[in-house]
């Protein structure tokens, strides 16, 4: 995994978060609990003077792991966040992921189509699955949740699209250049708070987090920043490779996202 | 409404189990501290969760602080037509650690 310059890259994520906060007036960002969207959110505040200045959404289906859970409540007070739950339930649609896919993606039309937000910020990042690389760092989706991927709006010269015509809304992605090791290293320099089951308990740690179903730990001794890094040094495993829904074949994740499944 | 006995995991397992309402996983949360609660351990129905029953026939096992089993609760919060998962009310504790 190569390290990028994480300065640079936070110069370009602070960029694309204050250019979608000036252009649109409902916006709001989503947070998993997970490294990604704290980074995500400790840029936010970099990039308007100690605040998160837009609400926070936490889509959370009732079995996300305890320590999530007070990770969220702790962080949202000590950053002064406006954390906005939408439940979703647990509902069979698809085998493998039942708790997530469509039953998320119901419940963040509800929260959209209740607080009439038009952009959403969301803390994907390219390299982690080859469905994800196909995004653009502000990206249309339709009434629908749909997402037209082969017929996107070119991204040139820094110069993004806000142009919405089917009543949909957008996404803007501020993470997209960045890596897993990356992201680590950015925490590290920032001292960003992070979720504790990062971290090895009994030699097992969580390398991505989603809810206490799908997500099995790897084998690790890491117990700080530095052990992360290090180990991500040397991985040649995929950082996913815990999460019980990506084991199905790339077309499916394509699926879900083309539905509007994150 | 009877008093919980603070240092018995069996009196909150009753209520969950009986009536795994929000406000009784809101009624036994300082009992749960007092009774020495540290670890959790969530074990899901065998096939994974497909369905709402899937969850009903899930536990999240409670351990203290030399992970001892007390007890096993239910992994959700259900009233009326209401049903959500419930390890939120678990948040003071930590996953157990693996052996």
């Amino acid at each position: 995994m190569i390290k990028q310059n994480v300065d640079q890259l936070e110069e370009k994520s602070v960029y694309v978060i204050r250019e979608a906060a000036s252009r649109f007036k409902k916006i709001a960002a989503l947070w998993s609990m997970g490294k990604d969207s704290t980074a995500m959110l400790a840029i936010a505040r970099k990039a308007f003077l100690g605040k998160v200045p837009f609400p926070v959404i936490h889509i959370d289906n009732g079995i996300d792991f305890p320590e999530s859970y007070k990770f969220r409540d702790d962080l949202a007070e000590k950053w002064g966040m406006e954390v906005i739950v939408a439940k979703s339930k647990i509902k069979p649609e698809i085998s493998g992921y039942s708790c997530c896919g469509s039953n998320k993606t119901v419940a963040l039309k509800k929260v959209l189509a209740e607080y009439g937000f038009e952009a959403l910020i969301v803390s994907i990042r390219r390299d982690e699955h080859a469905v994800r690389a196909k995004e653009r760092y502000i990206s249309p989706r339709d009434r629908d949740f749909k997402w037209d991927y082969k017929n996107q709006p070119a991204e040139v010269w820094n110069s993004y699209s806000s142009k919405l015509d089917n009543k949909g809304h957008l996404r803007v992605h501020p993470l997209l250049d960045w890596n897993e090791i990356d992201i680590w290293s950015y925490i590290k320099k920032n001292k960003v708070p992070i979720n504790p089951l990062y971290y090895s308990n009994n030699g097992y740690r969580y390398r991505s987090l989603g809810c206490t179903h799908c997500t099995v730990p790897i084998k690790s001794n890491a117990k700080s920043i530095d052990a992360i890094i290090k180990e991500l040094e040397s991985t040649k495993v995929e950082e996913r490779s815990g999460r019980e829904q990506d084991k199905e074949k790339a077309y499916i994740m394509e699926k879900l996202r083309s539905l509007g499944y994150m | 409404m009877a008093a919980i006995n603070r240092n018995a995991l069996s009196d909150i397992e009753k209520i969950l189990h009986e009536n795994p309402s929000k406000k009784n996983w809101e009624r036994v949360q300082s009992a749960l501290k007092q009774s020495g609660a540290k670890y959790y351990e969530v074990v899901y129905a065998v096939g994974g969760i497909k369905r709402e029953d899937d969850l009903r026939k899930s536990i999240v096992r409670i351990f203290d602080s030399k992970r001892k089993l007390l007890g096993e609760l239910p992994v959700f919060s259900s009233e009326k037509k209401d049903f959500d998962g419930a390890l939120y009310y678990l948040r003071k504790l930590v996953q157990r650690p693996r052996a």
